[in-house]
């Protein structure tokens, strides 16, 4: 014992001070700032990195609610998000403004948590929930079945009013519909979009994008006239941006992820094939050797040698910065267009009506002045906002990009979706692209057989 | 001893010698209520759970199952074996990467810190530093540097004109990046083990074998190696368990990839219980590998012989 | 070999003969300092990225061209200097900490060093049972207890599990094992108790470990972020420093400036803290595993 015990000791240290996994203390060092991609290689990752908005303009549509609910003159709302950094800043920078402008006395408090999700869920377990949250379109329906998110209640529903789901593109409406009710209202939508050299393309003689999306022989023809030019035609890495790629392609192709009940994988159909063999093929002929977490791709992109990369808006505020960059929907590379997309919606995480109407007054408002959210690299998920010509001195680039809100295909909401789609197909795409593994539909026909099963399972983890 | 006692209950018979006293008790009793409330009873908690389906929002959705999560990770057909086994193997070709360099480069540094010239406590100072970062401090900085677009690394190789390859996305680059940023951030600490070791061996010794006519090498070779047997086994036994236990750093640099080529098992039972709301299962597993730890370090020593010094 | 009787020096250094030519001494510093490089270049990296201004982030040069305190100012640039907060808040929680560490862990160490009580071994053995779980495990439990006891966003909350840890009592342990028995021994035929012993004799002879451990206690305390962002989190103000400086990371933030920056300015203290004190923890880590 004593010879154990003499070396335990040390052990001891070595586990306190290494790592978390020895139970010492009960203190996890867990992972912290940043989220590298391929740990989510597309539902869960966020639009981040703005700049300071270029002055908070009253947006269009903003038709401001007249009349106050009963009961919420000088409510105190608390109101959790994901939007770490300079997005946070904005969103605070909304909340006080509201604060101060509302003539019922409701107050917002923003508050950007780390590590959201789990913050939420360990303040479910012990009662301390806030009054709301910001939520990303693929984590509701399991907060919804684990009692985190709250139904709207009929209070909070009648500052809406009726029509206000005809406001917004139907994909985005109706992820926040479970069962009947409603738990979110959309705020916006990140899409995977273009990004491309001016300069490169004015050499090659191409006609720059509008702000509709290229059709596959204008994106074709992209192709051909900058290889000729000399120039790196396409910077496609692995990770997220083709995991992004691949979902915006299947559906392109006319598949895809789940079929519409939410209950069968469908990703390995043909499309999906189609749509991986793809990626392969752009990667082998127009692309240099990228891969890894961290964006290189993009990296690539700005020393300004590349024609064109597709990327979340979160790199705009960033892109923005050089005067080479320009910005447009993703093309139609396969049959017809649509891109992938993640999605910030509003919920409610407390039950009691005057609280839901108080806070449903914020959430009508901050819609209203989305705008102003668009400048911090989103894309206003509100119909007005979108179509109101005064968005382009706002938010330049993002005006330039709105069609992509109504292309873009989100998957159908199911609870646990993350663990049952992405991470079975993500590691088939790194390794398809990598030439591990040579047969596309054998190996997305082994991820969707697994898919199968996790989300089996996910219906008895979470409910039907 | 005359120590003060306060005798509760003294047996009247056979034990009348020894007296219970209430004072080792009042030592430790502040420490122990710290242990119960936050690292017994979770340690129970988990054993458990591990029984039953468990969702901690979910009171109403927690069946019972029996083994049935130990059993599963058995099961080819089962939801987490894949991934499990892939954790383990993951980890399995990390403990193969690291262990060497930890255990060997840390020799090489002692050795090299172990004599007297001016400068040493300085180098000293410097070789141990990182330790003292934070896990989140020391892998951000080095995925910064392994980055495939613009990291040090790679500017370094594009400037002598070499192909800068994908560090994190590919393999084995992916692990290189990894063991190199787990030696930079923890060797320190091994070293100096190393070190005191080799202080504690008589230079009397040195000085005899010299005499003898041994050179640098032949020293080394007859007398320290021997008479660091025993620190070795033990500084082999610490890091097998430490990297064992490897989750900070493929989190933060290579998000378990590429295509879950660095997911570990510490990671995978985060993935399970804290993003999957599998916490039954996380916990079984977490038995599992709490186990399998403990055998391997029992086998260590018994493999490694004696642990006394010679 | 010799017949010479080795002896056990207790001299703390050694000399071995290196090669006396002034080409080896020459190739053993290049040597040394290769090494040094290594450990050195990449904090010497984080600083320069941390001066570089947006468009320099992915430049090969260690030199910014234009040096520029941009990276720091979304740090230091709040109307309610947060970050003030939030050091002062990691400051009093790791001292309270490593104070309470101290105490309860000098207390239970000599108990297990020491005292003779049934339940002894018993006791120690789950205490390595405890050990091999992954740290995960205990994060939810742990949650749920800190909140029956209403201690959420409150400083106890934040300590109260930490002071489970068993690697201060083990540490204090190995060194009162490591006190000859004779200075009890005197003290008890004098007639004084356990717990005058402790304090008068024993604690004198253990400042060195003491400050050890209390360091290593303050560092892992200072570094901590996932329970601390768990536990706080209502007002700003109140964060400690990694958790702070996490909320101005953007989610998907690759501003490399701005998170190397973030580096800088958790590590520095950090640094700080070691150089003064590298002394203590190097020999003190020392004492570990071969000792008896």
């Amino acid at each position: 014992m004593k010879t154990i015990t003499r070396y335990i000791f040390p052990v001891l240290l070595v586990c306190s001070l290494l790592l978390s996994a020895c139970g010492g203390g009960a203190t996890t060092q867990a992972p912290a700032a940043t989220e590298p991609a391929a740990t989510e290689p597309s539902g869960a990752t966020e639009a981040p990195g703005a700049t300071e908005a270029p002055g908070a303009t009253e947006a269009p549509g903003t038709g401001g609610t007249a009349e106050c609910p009963a009961g919420v003159e000088g409510m105190a709302i608390e109101m959790w998000s994901p939007f770490t950094g300079p997005d946070g800043d904005e969103m605070t920078a909304l909340a006080e403004r509201f604060s101060s402008e509302n003539t019922c006395g409701i107050t917002v408090t923003h508050v950007a948590q780390p590590e959201y999700q789990q913050k939420l869920e360990a303040a479910a377990a012990a009662g301390g929930l806030p009054a709301m949250t910001a939520v990303h379109a693929t984590r509701i329906a399991a907060l919804v079945s684990r009692n985190v998110l709250k139904p709207f209640g009929p209070e909070a529903m009648a500052v809406f009013g009726d029509d206000f789901g005809s406001e917004f593109p139907e994909e985005l409406w109706s992820v926040g519909e479970i069962n009947g009710e409603r738990y979110s209202i959309p705020l916006d939508v990140h899409p995977l979009i273009m990004f491309y050299n001016k300069d490169l393309f004015a050499a090659a003689g191409i006609e720059e994008p509008g702000t509709e999306p290229w059709t596959r022989e204008e994106f074709e023809d992209a192709l051909a006239k900058l290889e000729t030019s000399g120039v790196t035609p396409l910077s496609l890495g692995t990770a997220f941006q083709a995991a992004a790629l691949f979902q915006a392609l299947i559906r392109q192709n006319g598949g895809s992820l789940t079929d519409e009940a939410g209950a069968t994988a469908t990703y390995n159909s043909e499309a999906g094939v189609q749509a991986l063999e793809k990626i392969k093929e752009l990667r082998d002929k127009y692309t240099p050797d990228i891969a890894g977490t961290g964006d290189p791709e993009v990296n690539f992109f700005k020393e300004g040698n590349v024609g064109m990369t597709f990327h979340g808006p979160w790199w705009i505020s960033d892109l923005q910065k050089l005067d080479f960059v320009g910005f447009a929907p993703l093309p139609t590379i396969g049959d017809q267009p649509a891109t992938w997309g993640g999605s910030h919606h509003l919920a409610l995480t407390s039950e009691d009506p005057a609280t839901q109407a108080a806070a449903a007054v914020w959430i009508k408002w901050l819609s209203d002045n989305s705008a102003a959210w668009a400048a911090a690299g989103q894309v206003p998920a509100r119909q007005s906002v979108r179509d109101d010509p005064n968005l382009a001195s706002v938010a330049a680039p993002i005006s330039r990009v709105v069609e992509s809100a109504n292309m873009v295909a989100l998957p159908t909401q199911a609870a646990g979706l993350e663990g049952a789609l992405w991470d079975q197909f993500g590691p088939v795409i790194d390794a398809y692209l990598a030439g591990d593994v040579t047969d596309a539909k054998a190996a997305l026909d082994e991820a969707a057989a697994k898919s199968q099963q996790v989300m089996e399972e996910n219906l008895s983890t979470y409910g039907g | 001893m005359a120590t003060k006692v306060e005798a509760l209950n003294v047996p009247a018979t056979r034990k009348a010698r020894k007296k219970i006293s209430i004072i080792p008790y009042l030592f430790i009793v502040p420490h122990l209520l710290f242990f119960a409330a936050f690292l017994a009873w979770p340690f129970f908690y988990g054993v458990y759970i591990s029984l039953f389906r468990f969702d901690f929002l979910r009171p109403d959705r927690r069946p019972f199952v029996g083994l049935k999560n130990y059993v599963e990770l058995f099961d080819p057909k089962s939801v987490p074996f894949d991934d499990f086994w892939n954790g383990l193997s993951n980890t399995g070709e990390f403990i193969l990467w690291s262990v060497l360099p930890l255990v060997g480069i840390a020799l090489v540094l002692a050795v090299l810190l172990n004599r007297n010239y001016p400068g040493r406590g300085t180098f000293r100072t410097i070789f141990f530093a990182p330790y003292t970062l934070s896990v989140t401090v020391a892998s951000v900085l080095w995925w910064w540097i392994f980055q495939g677009q613009g990291g040090l690394v790679n500017n370094i190789l594009k400037g002598i004109g070499l192909d800068p390859p994908n560090w994190l996305g590919d393999m084995p680059g992916a692990w290189i990046a990894i063991t190199i940023a787990t030696v930079w951030w923890t060797i320190g600490f091994n070293t100096i083990i190393f070190l005191t070791a080799l202080q504690e061996i008589p230079k009397s010794l040195y000085e005899a074998a010299a005499i003898d006519g041994a050179n640098s090498q032949q020293q080394f070779m007859l007398i320290t190696i021997p008479m660091l047997r025993s620190v070795m086994v033990f500084v082999l036994t610490i890091t097998l368990i430490a990297s064992a236990n490897l989750f900070g750093q493929p989190y933060l640099m290579t998000g378990g990839g590429p295509a879950e080529g660095t997911q570990t098992v510490i990671y995978r039972i985060f993935i399970e219980g804290i993003q999957r709301s599998q916490m039954g299962r996380a916990a079984a597993m977490s038995i599992f590998v709490a186990v399998l730890l403990l055998s391997l370090t029992y086998l260590n020593f018994k493999f490694f012989g004696s642990t006394q010094e010679q | 070999m010799s017949t010479l009787q080795p002896t056990r020096n207790d001299i703390p250094e050694t000399e071995v003969e290196i090669g006396e030519s002034r080409l080896s001494k020459l190739g053993f510093y290049v040597l040394m300092t290769l090494f040094a490089l290594f450990f050195l270049l990449p904090l010497l990296w984080m600083v320069s990225t941390a001066f570089k201004p947006f468009e320099e982030w992915l430049s090969a040069s260690w030199i910014p061209e234009n040096p520029t305190l941009e990276n720091f100012t979304s740090i230091f640039n709040d109307k309610s200097l947060p970050v003030v907060s939030w050091f002062f808040n990691s400051l009093l929680i790791a001292a309270l900490f490593t104070a309470a560490i101290l105490i309860i862990d000098s207390l239970a160490g000599y108990a297990y060093a020491r005292l003779e009580f049934p339940g002894k071994n018993f006791l120690f053995g789950l205490m390595l049972a405890t050990l091999v779980m992954p740290g995960i495990m205990f994060l939810i439990p742990n949650y749920l207890t800190v909140a029956r006891l209403e201690w959420i966003g409150k400083i106890q909350g934040v300590i109260a599990p930490g002071l489970s840890g068993v690697f201060g009592v083990f540490f204090m342990r190995q060194f009162f094992q490591s006190l000859p028995r004779e200075l009890e021994e005197a003290a008890y035929i004098d007639g004084a108790s356990v717990w005058h012993t402790f304090v008068s004799v024993i604690l004198p002879l253990s400042k060195g470990p003491i400050i050890t451990l209390g360091i290593i206690t303050f560092l892992t305390s200072w570094n901590d972020f996932l329970w601390p962002l768990l536990i706080l989190g209502g007002n700003r103000n109140e964060l400690t420093l990694p958790v702070g400086l996490a909320t101005l990371q953007g989610q998907y933030t690759f501003d490399y400036g701005k998170l190397m920056a973030g580096a800088l300015v958790l590590t520095l203290p950090v640094l700080l803290l070691y150089a003064i004190f590298q002394r203590y923890i190097i020999r003190s880590i020392s004492m570990t595993g071969i000792k008896g």
